[in-house]
């Protein structure tokens, strides 16, 4: 689906850094890397003879568990057969959009660029492509939910309540992105007189802000809304948005996270 | 149907999880021979876990692919933990229905593989006391655990002792201390709704108790605070039987294990006494026979029960333990009032934390625990969980700058959230209950459950208080952008707390099990795991149905011992 980062943005939030971090190291054999004595020496202790006679199932603690865990920054991620997760796909090349057309999806990449503003080309492409394939994906989930069972439709409404699961069912993202681009291409021709990427960036954001001021049934207003929802999704769980969040979670820390007053 | 082996055990378990290991352990440590059937496939970890993976290396970026939930997993979906990241720990649907009515409906999360549900527990981990367990005679309402608290405590101890628990000495007699690894911190969140608590209601306010570790133990790295734990733990760093209680019962010798064994029903002999197990081949659909002189049962609440109710034979026309019709009946399930929130504005920050303790803070029950702390307006209590914790970019959605002007304000102005909730007791009533629906089949041809529960007037008479204590809690905390607690209360099964439905007791009429979790009507059968609670108070079960696990195991390996088993 998307590019994935370039290394260097990908090891910011990895154990790998952390693991160097800490200067207490050893060398464990099997790990490309290195570990703290404090986690290496039970990790050894645990890689018995009886560990590796254990029942399919069952595990301990290893080496071999770690080195893959490290392993998994690496690119490209090695899905191992039977497995039941979905990973994210390199793709060499440009990208082909599977929702807009060409020319629509220059118009979303340019929405999202107005609402990140000045991000690196590929976190731009890579969020642009987000918001192409989360629309693409809508129209599986609005079937399914659709055609969800009563009794399990019954259980939704009593976890969700009525309005969300009637939303679920009834809400297309699909519709609401075309008729979002034809009007506003009608909006930009009938103000500027050209399309929405040929005007200035002025009268870009003129049209934007007057958008954004609309009622919020507005179609253009719930386009946009569509696209600023899961730009911000596309982007705060890319790897340059969770580094410029400086997200410090889903790593090793050495101490337990807590507050230091 | 195709009988493969006909080699006799000494002890046959079906269900991997919690329960079944401790069984397994107890009993394989003291020289028994030990099968144990499980439902579900072995995990690899190196196949199925997905700690410390990005959202950007996953294919829907951890939002889960959202038709295929719908379509194969509608049930598992509505939990938290069951996403992107660990759907693969959770049933399919399609193949394992159940039947409700719309109007009282029920949640039955389920985790069918080698060590069951243990992968995605929340792991919280109090002990009961005799609050608790002698509820009935302090209330008058219900039935009395056979067992006190001074019996069971030997229990808790080498339970805790064994898996690794951390948390607090806080000398409270409604919630004994343990045998705990050092705590872990509290938020800053967490730290101030300690003070301010403490301070305003006299309510303890204390480090969760969670079975994560916080320094080594017996071969077990420290936690390394990812919280991914929902996810498998490359480390073992919690507990979950696969790496704890299995191991250890396989490095006995004594034990075997046979994965994909969909058990359906027991085999009994024409003495009345139980023979085996007949089990399907998840994968093959073969039939297949496994026998033991005696048999635990230790597949959850309900699926032990279910199948309790599918051996019906001429010796046990409504299915084994149930000649009195007790068997089904007084499920119960916490439920919670949720939804409470708000931004402490003292702790909003430019500066990102470190975040990652997989716990939060705990309020311990204290209405209807002394006299001075009681509620006549319905009987048993509640406690509170909660904690405090920066936003990671929810804040993004109501912003109304633009560009970078935006993107600046969501990195430099990170809002600081609380959040509590309250899990109360639910009483054990004969018409919360379970039964066979022999109108439905699951994938393997087996009956499935019919579920009728709902909760009472002592529920809902005390989710109005919980509701007026986490409301004061919110005022006093002095919030912005507050949240209330929801109105409704949560749906039966959602809180994954069943218990009951073979239920222990003195009484042969009222009860299913004895003291030591055997049940009366048939000698050689044992039902280990929260199917036998008689009452459930208002935390986590799991610590206590590894301690009567425990115990029975050790009373299994006894009676062999003494010639009665």
């Amino acid at each position: 689906m998307s590019k994935l980062p370039p290394p260097d943005l990908a090891d910011l939030i990895t154990r790998r850094r952390w693991l160097l971090r800490l200067g207490e190291t050893v060398a464990l054999a099997g790990v490309s890397g290195v570990i703290p004595k404090a986690v290496a020496k039970p990790l050894a202790m645990a890689t018995t003879p009886n560990a590796t006679a254990l029942p399919p199932g069952l595990y301990l603690p290893s080496a071999d568990h770690l080195a893959h865990a490290l392993e998994i920054t690496t690119r490209p991620y090695i899905t191992r057969p039977g497995s039941e997760t979905e990973y994210a796909q390199f793709i060499s090349g440009p990208y082909e959009p599977q929702f807009f057309s060409h020319q629509d999806f220059q118009i979303v990449t340019r929405l999202v660029e107005i609402i990140l503003g000045q991000v690196s080309p590929a976190a731009l492409s890579q969020t642009a492509q987000w918001v192409d394939f989360w629309v693409y994906s809508a129209t599986g989930v609005l079937k399914a939910a659709q055609q969800l069972d009563p009794l399990h439709r019954s259980l939704a409404v009593a976890y969700y309540g009525e309005t969300t699961v009637t939303d679920l069912e009834t809400s297309n993202p699909q519709l609401v992105a075309r008729q979002g681009i034809a009007v506003l291409h009608e909006l930009s021709a009938a103000r500027y007189g050209e399309g929405f990427l040929q005007i200035t960036e002025p009268r870009q954001m003129e049209l934007i802000d007057s958008i954004r001021a609309a009622k919020t049934e507005d179609p253009l207003r719930q386009f946009f809304d569509l696209i600023f929802k899961e730009t911000v999704f596309g982007y705060y769980t890319s790897a340059e948005g969770l580094k410029e969040l400086d997200y410090k979670g889903n790593t090793y820390h050495g101490q337990c996270p807590g507050c230091a007053v | 149907m195709a009988v493969r082996k006909r080699e006799l055990h000494d002890v046959m378990v079906v269900g991997s999880g919690a329960s079944g290991g401790w069984v397994a352990k107890e009993v394989a440590e003291r020289g028994l021979s030990v099968l144990m059937l499980e439902a579900g496939p072995p995990r690899n970890p190196t196949r199925d876990f997905t700690e410390h993976i990005a959202p950007y290396q996953l294919k829907f970026r951890g939002f889960g692919n959202q038709e295929q939930l719908l379509r194969t997993q509608p049930v598992q979906r509505l939990c938290y933990a069951c996403d992107e990241y660990s759907h693969q720990f959770f049933v399919n649907d399609l193949e394992h229905p159940y039947t409700f009515s719309t109007d009282k409906p029920f949640m039955w999360i389920r985790g069918r593989q080698v060590g069951g549900k243990t992968f995605c527990w929340a792991r919280e981990s109090y002990r009961y006391s005799d609050n608790e367990f002698k509820a009935a005679s302090r209330d008058g309402y219900g039935e009395d655990w056979p067992i006190t608290y001074q019996e069971i405590e030997p229990y808790y101890d080498r339970v805790e002792a064994f898996i690794g628990v951390s948390g607090s000495y806080e000398k409270l007699p409604q919630l004994p201390d343990g045998k705990f690894l050092p705590p872990m911190k509290l938020s800053c969140g967490g730290v101030l709704a300690k003070q301010v608590i403490e301070h305003k209601f006299g309510w303890r306010v204390m480090p969760d108790r969670v079975a994560n570790l916080t320094v080594p133990h017996r071969g077990r790295p420290a936690c390394h605070y990812c919280d991914q734990c929902q996810r498998g733990c490359f480390t073992a760093s919690y507990f979950n039987s696969p790496s704890v209680t299995l191991p250890a019962a396989a490095q006995t010798g004594k034990f075997t294990l046979v994965s994909d064994a969909v058990v359906s029903h027991l085999l009994i002999g024409k003495d009345g006494q139980a023979k085996g197990f007949h089990y399907i081949d998840r994968v093959t659909d073969e039939h297949r026979e496994a026998y033991a002189r005696v048999v635990v049962l230790a597949a959850g609440a309900l699926e032990s029960t279910r199948i309790l109710l599918n051996s019906q034979s001429s010796s046990y026309p409504q299915g084994v333990g149930n000649s009195e019709g007790v068997l089904g009946r007084y499920l119960m399930d916490h439920f919670t009032i949720e939804g409470a929130g708000g931004n402490i504005s003292s702790l909003g920050s430019a500066r990102r934390e470190e975040t990652g303790r997989p716990c939060g803070f705990l309020i311990p029950k204290y209405v209807n625990t002394s006299d001075q702390q009681q509620n006549h307006s319905f009987l048993r209590g509640y406690r509170f969980d909660g904690d405090g914790s920066q936003e990671l970019y929810d804040h993004a959605f109501g912003m109304p700058e633009l560009g970078n002007a935006f993107r600046k304000k969501v990195r430099e102005e990170i809002p600081y959230y609380f959040a509590i909730e309250a899990q109360g007791e639910c009483l054990p009533r004969a018409d919360n209950r379970v039964t066979l629906d022999h109108t439905r089949k699951d994938a393997w041809g087996i009956p499935v459950l019919h579920i009728d529960a709902s909760y009472g007037e002592n529920e809902k008479a005390m989710a109005t208080a919980m509701r007026n204590d986490i409301t004061a809690i919110l005022d006093e905390m002095k919030l912005s952008h507050v949240t209330p607690p929801k109105a409704e209360l949560s749906i039966f099964g959602k809180n994954i707390h069943e218990c009951g439905t073979a239920r222990m007791g003195n009484d042969t009429k009222k009860s299913v099990v004895d003291r030591n979790c055997k049940v009366h009507d048939i000698n050689n059968v044992f039902v280990t795991d929260g199917a036998v609670f008689a009452t459930q108070g208002c935390y986590e079960p799991t610590l206590t149905i590894m301690a009567i696990s425990a115990r029975a195991g050790e009373h299994i390996a006894q009676g062999f011992r003494r010639g009665e088993l």
